[in-house]
């Protein structure tokens, strides 16, 4: 699993850089359907393929709606693709 | 899609359209308004100041300029084109709200020179004949909002670059 990194939350203040706790699973996920290319998740997602590097490395927390939607991409519930890093 | 061109595609050094886009204001903009300023100091230094006629021209042509080099490189990458989206409002929002603060510094130094300025007319602020230049407190006031521009396009490519 991903360490948790520091990232600007989306529910923070705005130019604040607030350390976050949200984990993922993503690249594992990718390699397991087929190798699915960051590009290809993010033309599914409807993001830019920069937003998907930055969410698998855990510098950008995303919102909830994009979080639904890259879980529902590979089937699995939010919680199966992000979670709080346990240890905190 | 080859294995070469997928990792290519992965690769994550690669800039997307609106960090390439970003780069392209700022040199614009870093290069346009170089030139003006330049125009701006080379008439205070020979003594043949710009009027506000001639700033006015000057200023249009920096905006048909930008709007061109905007547009060009548009066209240019058009087949990257790609909509914002939630992080790249995010970053657009976090660079604008710095150069507010820039340009509204500015803005408020300017208006403050003004007052000073008018409080003492028969004289130069402080004795400097910088403050007696026509115009000064317009050339600050665009000289604040070529600062806050610069700021908000550095601002959202540093952001880019640290890959937030």
């Amino acid at each position: 699993m991903a360490a948790p990194c520091g990232v600007t939350s989306r529910g923070a203040e705005l130019g604040r850089s607030k350390p976050t706790l949200l984990t993922n699973k993503i690249r594992k996920l990718r390699f397991a359907a087929d190798e699915m290319t960051q590009a290809d998740l993010a033309e599914r997602v409807g993001v830019t393929r920069q937003t998907i590097i930055a969410i698998e490395k855990g510098k950008y927390a995303p919102s909830l709606e994009v979080a639904f939607r890259i879980a529902r991409v590979f089937d699995e519930s939010v919680e199966k693709v992000f979670e709080l890093d346990p240890s905190q | 899609m080859t294995d070469n061109a997928n990792a290519l595609f992965e690769d994550p050094s690669l800039r997307g359209y609106r960090e390439r886009s970003l780069w392209a204001s700022l040199f614009a903009v870093a290069l346009v308004d170089t030139g003006y300023f330049l125009m701006v100091v080379r008439g205070w230094l020979t003594d043949n100041p710009l009027t506000a006629h001639g700033l006015i021209q000057l200023c249009i042509a920096i905006v048909l300029v930008l709007l061109a080099i905007e547009v060009g490189f548009a066209v240019v990458h058009r087949a990257r084109r790609e909509p914002m989206d939630e992080r790249d409002e995010l970053i657009a929002a976090e660079a604008a709200r710095l150069a507010y603060r820039v340009f509204v510094a500015g803005v408020l130094v300017a208006l403050g020179l003004h007052l000073l300025n008018a409080a003492t007319p028969a004289e130069p602020l402080w004795g400097l004949a910088l403050f007696s230049v026509p115009l000064f407190e317009v050339h600050l006031i665009l000289a604040s909002l070529v600062s806050a521009e610069l700021i908000r396009y550095g601002g959202a490519l540093w952001r880019y670059q640290q890959g937030r």
